[in-house]
């Protein structure tokens, strides 16, 4: 599951982000495009993917990752920007872990680099 | 300005169950890369007449479409080879330009009908000798590609003549062919029951106007066959599958990933997930297209499971074996259910202008109260494709015309009777006198001839012991009753 995956994502009643715990991560190569990133900035909630940087910086899997508080324009030009948010959505991927929905508390796997979207009545967690 | 268009000898590839997808994947194709088209008639075998905006116009569509062979400039058309060499003798400006002092070669080709190599060369000769063309021949490296087409039809007697003899240059041979090669499910590593055929994914690819970077999803994607037709056009895939053991595979090393890994392509994403409990979406407008081939569910009459095996599975799955398998549903994911909540997945997560493109199952008595419908998605294209004697399906493409506003897609009801209906249809029954027919052929023959008559059950049975016997020699050793012997009282 990449981080672009993770952040199109969301729980049983529609909560947001899902909170992340990685087990496995794998990093992988993509073909850079700046036309691709920048329709991205369109589709992605910004602080979710702040959010999700910053699971996973608590656990330790990356040093800080300077990302603006605030999303970047569509018609954002500032190339490392763009190369750095193609990095994060597109190159960084969770083989294995837990997502989290905060408002229900539901938790769904990820295994394989599958998540399980998957949500019977009754699965609501204990938090 | 007005636009000056070119007239195209366009050949189509011939394929039972793609002939009514030509025009429409033409259409599409056309409309996807701005190239203005039109023609007259119809297309019955594979010649048709069509205007296009430009020839670098229709030398882009003719490569993206799987179902167009090339582009050709007609000079002629008769009913027979000396008709034809007389009218291309009233066109000498074509030869002017074309062949003096030009190196050419020929190309024959039949509709219908194919010649030997000599046969061949008789032809060519007579062409070149008649029409007394001048040029000279290079089969490496000709300037001008002459081609003589006949459509004579499928399956046609020997001595039918041909419907009609063309006599073209070649201008253009479409770059589809080889990705058809390329993508054959004959060398695909994975494959389930439920692979689409690469010719398939692209016509649909082609009818969802697929481009680079376009985020596409099968909402069931099974082996993600479908996905690798858009993976190859540059898409970012998104596959999404309830059922955990098709993307798993059953071998170490085949899985749903090993497609894609074969071809190069970007490896998709995947997710599992019920449609009928799709939730985990979080923003609306977020595809540019859906391509999928869907569970056909209660219409294609699913078969019932063994009761046996249901109890094992139930079985297996209470003590853990198989604890990420679903339990097989009792009630099916029946088809009106299955389609509005495609419909509604498709009017939300789609971006306005987005298509959907999915095959709906349905039978000889088809009519238009099958077809789905959503307020926001627009119905496009619907082509038939036939399946078996009883089933057929169709290519359905929808496209997004405005935002989306809450669950409101409506399906008809499915007749549950629909497999009785599939038995009466006439094509079935004319199948089936047929079928009668040879069996009480067999039965007479078997009845004149003295050889006995035995029953299926019979003849079964008797399979089985014989397989018994083969398996059964060392058990036999082991298994022989210790009898309790008594010492007999004489």
């Amino acid at each position: 599951m990449r981080l672009l995956t993770h952040n199109l994502l969301c729980g049983p009643k529609g909560g947001y982000p899902l909170k992340l715990k990685v087990d496995s991560l794998e990093e992988l190569e993509a073909e850079f495009d700046g036309e691709y990133v920048k329709r991205l900035i369109g589709k992605i909630e910004w602080n979710g993917l702040l959010s999700v940087l910053n699971d996973l910086h608590m656990q330790g899997f990356f040093k800080e990752i300077q990302m603006p508080a605030d999303p970047p324009p569509f018609d954002c030009e500032d190339e490392e920007l763009l190369k750095m948010l193609h990095h994060v959505l597109n190159e960084i991927k969770v083989i294995d872990g837990q997502l989290e929905c905060p408002d229900t508390h539901a938790t769904f796997t990820v295994k394989d680099g599958i998540p399980k979207m998957i949500f019977e009545d009754g699965d609501v967690g204990n938090k | 300005g007005h636009v000056t268009m070119v007239l195209l000898f366009v050949y189509f590839v011939y394929e039972e169950s793609m002939l009514d997808f030509r025009l429409p994947e033409l259409q599409s194709i056309a409309d996807f890369l701005g190239v203005p088209i039109s023609w007259q008639g119809t297309l019955d075998s594979v010649f048709l007449l069509v205007e296009f905006g430009s020839l670098e116009g229709a030398k882009r569509v003719a490569d993206r479409c799987m179902l167009v062979r090339g582009l050709f400039e007609l000079w002629g058309q008769a009913l027979d080879h000396p008709s034809l060499i007389d009218c291309l003798r009233k066109s000498p400006d074509f030869f002017d330009r074309h062949l003096t002092n030009k190196k050419f070669k020929y190309m024959i080709e039949s509709f219908g009908r194919s010649y030997p190599r000599d046969k061949q060369m008789e032809m060519i000769e007579q062409f070149t000798e008649q029409l007394a063309h001048g040029g000279s021949v290079s089969m490496k490296d000709p300037d001008t590609i002459l081609w003589v087409f006949e459509d004579v039809g499928r399956q046609m007697p020997p001595d039918v003549p041909p419907k009609q003899v063309y006599y073209a240059r070649e201008l253009h041979l479409s770059q589809s062919r080889k990705v058809a090669q390329q993508y054959t499910l004959k060398k695909r590593h994975y494959l389930g029951t439920t692979s689409m055929p690469a010719e398939y994914s692209f016509v649909m690819a082609n009818m969802a106007q697929l481009k680079a970077h376009d985020m596409v999803v099968d909402c069931f994607c099974g082996t993600a066959s479908i996905l690798v037709a858009a993976g190859h056009l540059g898409a970012h895939c998104y596959g999404v599958e309830i059922d955990p053991r098709v993307l798993r595979g059953r071998e170490e090393g085949k899985n749903v990933y090993s497609n894609f890994k074969q071809y190069n392509l970007v490896k998709p994403e995947f997710l599992r997930g019920d449609m009928a409990r799709r939730f985990f979406w979080r923003a609306a407008d977020t595809f540019d297209a859906i391509l999928t081939d869907p569970p056909y569910g209660a219409r294609a009459g699913s078969r019932k499971v063994n009761e046996k095996t249901m109890e094992k599975i139930i079985q297996d799955h209470k003590e853990g074996a198989h604890t990420d398998a679903p339990i097989i549903p009792t009630e099916g994911y029946e088809l009106g259910d299955m389609l509005t909540d495609l419909l509604n997945f498709a009017g939300r997560m789609l971006r306005p202008g987005g298509r959907l493109v999915f095959w709906l199952p349905t039978t000889e008595l088809y009519t238009d109260k099958e077809l789905p419908s959503h307020p926001c998605l627009e119905l496009l294209y619907n082509t038939e494709q036939p399946i078996t004697i009883r089933l057929r399906r169709r290519l359905l493409t929808y496209v997004k015309t405005k935002k989306h506003e809450g669950e409101v897609a409506t399906a008809p009801e499915y007749s549950p009777d629909m497999k009785s209906m599939e038995y009466q249809s006439d094509t079935y029954l004319s199948y089936k006198a047929k079928v009668e027919k040879k069996k009480a052929a067999v039965r007479k023959y078997k009845e004149d001839h003295g050889i006995p008559i035995v029953s299926k059950a019979e003849r079964r049975r008797e399979y089985k012991a014989k397989q018994q016997k083969v398996t059964q020699p060392e058990q036999e050793c082991e298994a022989a009753p210790a009898a309790d012997v008594q010492p007999q009282n004489l």
